[in-house]
């Protein structure tokens, strides 16, 4: 038997072997039985029965030699009847015998027989016909001696034969029987040893096999529960500190948990300040843009005003142009009266009338020119003024440009302001509710690291069965190793 | 700036009348001691020449400049008809030489002109406004206090004498 068998197959295998040698040993008890009641049967239904006939036979000879007898001595009808009556029974059995013939030998005898029979049948009407002419007994019984009695023993010889054959067949028949039954003994016997040995064989295979693979078996389940033990100790103990280090997560967890709330409730606020922030903003930008339409208007009344300040120093430079002319014209004048007074000083007293006119003249053009000075101080200072306002005012048209790219740029900042800031709600709130989904799946990470403590508590729980369960184990492999090896292997083992 | 503002301050109707009213006055007798003035700059400097010493006073004349070895002479000008020469005051009175030859003063004692760098205005002072000063060799021989400022004489008719007389010499000499 292979090693990998199971137990059950080993032993399956084994009473299978067993039963049918068995069952063969059944077979050929029966076959032998059969044979033992054929033989028997053949002796008792078919040589018996012969052999009672052969005897029977012999006794209706008799029969018939007495009848015989008796009507030769008496000469009645009846004992002829009765003669005739017996032939005729010796001839049915004749008949029979023929019939049951079953060799040669077998009716080769019986063919002797009834030939024997038909002569010995005509010697003895020879004689009845003697009889019944009158023929006295003596000469009759003579008679019978002479002609009957040599085919008489002639018959009863042939009847002998036959019942020896009988005999001989029956005695066969008998010796063939017996061996049978001794064959199918010799055979039982072989075949009932031949299980016995096998059974023995297949039992001690058995004991040696189970003992040594469960014996095996069992001292892997001895180091196997001994691991085990050490196994669950270790479970043991890291269930322990697993139930320690769940705790400790489930404190974590619940100060994340309130963690989460608080940043949900900053985000909430974060919105809502953000909300404000951005109405804030688009009042900023709305205010802005009413700013830069002032400032755009502002820009036009300054290149108005510088327009106008251009225009007015045009204006001054042409009242420059007709205040030179005029200083001119003053000079003129003025030199025209000192020349005059030259002139009047030396015409004498005739001139001096021309003096006081020409002296009026210049004095004139004295105050016009000083005027023309005066005029033009103020022309220059004028268009000083103007030239410093077209300046300032270009300066501040640039300053109102600077400032209206400043307001667009303030106003481009608002906008984005309110961009981000809307960013920074949808941010802010999308930070609430993943917050919020976090919350719920913090919760939900505690119920699992409440439920994963539990288990770990029942885990626990059941290491400490699982242990008393390997001590079990451990002690029931020594039990089995008790049970299935000597004690002083189990000692050892 | 305030005279500025009174001078504004009149109208041209007011210079107008002024000027009619002068002429409505009995003519006022000048002071017995009145001298005229003529107030010059020369190399920015204020100078005075006298009236009476001056035949005329023109602008913007023509200088033709001529060949000369005299450094202050400037050339001839066409004065009323007669070619003048035309001296350089500023150089004449040991001033830097004037930057323009824009106004010209014309001598009564010669047919000499002056060319001076700019013409003021005509002055009339009483002649105690008038203090003589040592000649240094410049033709300045009085000084001219007005407005708190002193503005040297130039002897007009003694420059045109220097001068004439130095043309002649040379002319002499040359012969």
């Amino acid at each position: 038997m292979r090693r990998e068998w199971t137990f059950g197959r080993k032993i399956a295998v084994g009473l299978t072997t067993k039963g049918f040698l068995t069952i063969m040993m059944a077979v050929v008890a029966f076959v032998a039985l059969q044979a033992v009641v054929t033989s028997k049967d053949k002796v008792i239904n078919v040589d018996g029965p012969l052999m009672v006939r052969a005897t029977q036979l012999q006794t209706v000879r008799q029969q018939l030699v007495s009848g015989f007898r008796s009507y030769l001595l008496s000469g009645l009808q009846d004992d002829l009847d009765s003669l005739l009556t017996t032939r005729k029974a010796f001839a049915d059995t004749i008949t029979d015998l023929k019939s049951d013939a079953n060799s040669d030998d077998a009716v080769k005898l019986v063919a002797a027989i009834e030939q024997q029979f038909i002569g010995y049948n005509n010697a003895t009407d020879q004689i009845v016909a003697l009889r019944k002419n009158g023929t006295d007994i003596p000469t009759a019984l003579a008679a019978y001696k002479d002609q009957v009695t040599p085919i008489g023993t002639a018959l009863s010889a042939a009847l002998t034969d036959y019942v020896t054959f009988r005999q001989n067949e029956l005695i066969a028949s008998q010796t063939a029987s017996t061996r049978t039954a001794q064959l199918a003994e010799i055979v039982i016997g072989v075949i009932a040893v031949l299980s016995t040995l096998l059974a023995v064989f297949i039992v001690l295979y058995l004991t040696r096999a189970l003992t040594r693979q469960i014996g095996t078996a069992i001292g892997h389940v001895q180091s196997s529960s001994a691991e085990l033990q050490s196994a669950a100790n270790q479970q043991a103990s890291g269930m322990k500190e697993q139930t320690i280090s769940m705790n400790e997560i489930a404190t974590t967890i619940s100060e994340l948990l309130a963690t989460s709330r608080q940043i949900a409730e900053s985000s909430q606020r974060v919105a809502q300040i953000a909300e404000q922030t951005a109405g804030s903003a688009r009042t900023g930008d709305d205010t802005v843009d009413r700013a830069n339409q002032s400032i755009g208007s502002i820009r036009r009344q300054v290149d108005q005003i510088v327009n106008h300040m251009l225009e007015l120093g045009k204006k001054s430079q042409q009242i420059g142009s007709v205040l030179d002319i005029v200083a001119e014209l003053a000079e003129q004048t003025n030199i025209l009266s000192i020349n005059a007074t030259i002139e009047a000083a030396g015409a004498g007293e005739s001139g001096k009338r021309f003096a006081i006119v020409a002296d009026e003249i210049r004095k004139l053009a004295d105050r016009v020119g000083a005027s023309a000075k005066e005029v033009r101080s103020l022309i220059e200072d004028v268009r000083s003024s103007v030239n410093t306002t077209v300046m300032a005012t270009e300066t501040g048209s640039k300053a109102v440009d600077a400032g209206s790219r400043q307001f667009g740029d303030v106003a481009q900042a608002f906008r984005s302001i309110a961009a981000l800031v809307a960013t920074t709600t949808e941010a802010a709130r999308e930070i609430e509710l993943s917050t919020k989904q976090q919350a719920t799946a913090v919760e939900q990470v505690n119920m699992a690291i409440a439920n994963v403590t539990q288990a770990a508590r029942e885990t626990e729980a059941s290491t400490s069965q699982t242990l008393e369960t390997a001590s079990l184990l451990a002690s029931t492999s020594n039990e089995l190793l008790r049970m299935v090896q000597a004690p002083a292997q189990s000692e050892a083992a | 700036m305030t005279n500025t503002m009174s001078l504004m301050a009149q109208p041209a109707s007011a210079l107008a009348e002024a000027f009619d009213h002068a002429f409505a006055l009995a003519p006022a007798a000048l002071a017995p001691d009145a001298i005229d003035l003529i107030g010059i700059r020369l190399g920015g400097d204020p100078f005075a020449i006298r009236l009476a010493e001056t035949a005329g006073v023109f602008v913007d004349r023509k200088v033709t400049p001529v060949p000369t070895a005299v450094a202050e002479f400037l050339g001839i000008a066409g004065i009323r008809g007669a070619l003048v020469p035309v001296y350089d005051l500023a150089q004449l009175v040991g001033r830097t030489p004037a930057k323009n030859v824009h106004w010209l003063v014309l001598a009564r004692q010669a047919p000499i002109a002056f060319a001076c760098d700019a013409f003021e205005r005509q002055i009339r002072l009483a002649g105690s406004a008038l203090a003589p000063r040592a000649d240094t060799g410049q033709h300045v021989r009085e000084v001219a206090t007005m407005d708190g400022m002193a503005r040297p004489i130039i002897d007009l008719s003694s420059l045109a004498a220097t001068v004439g007389a130095r043309a002649k010499a040379e002319q002499g000499g040359s012969k």
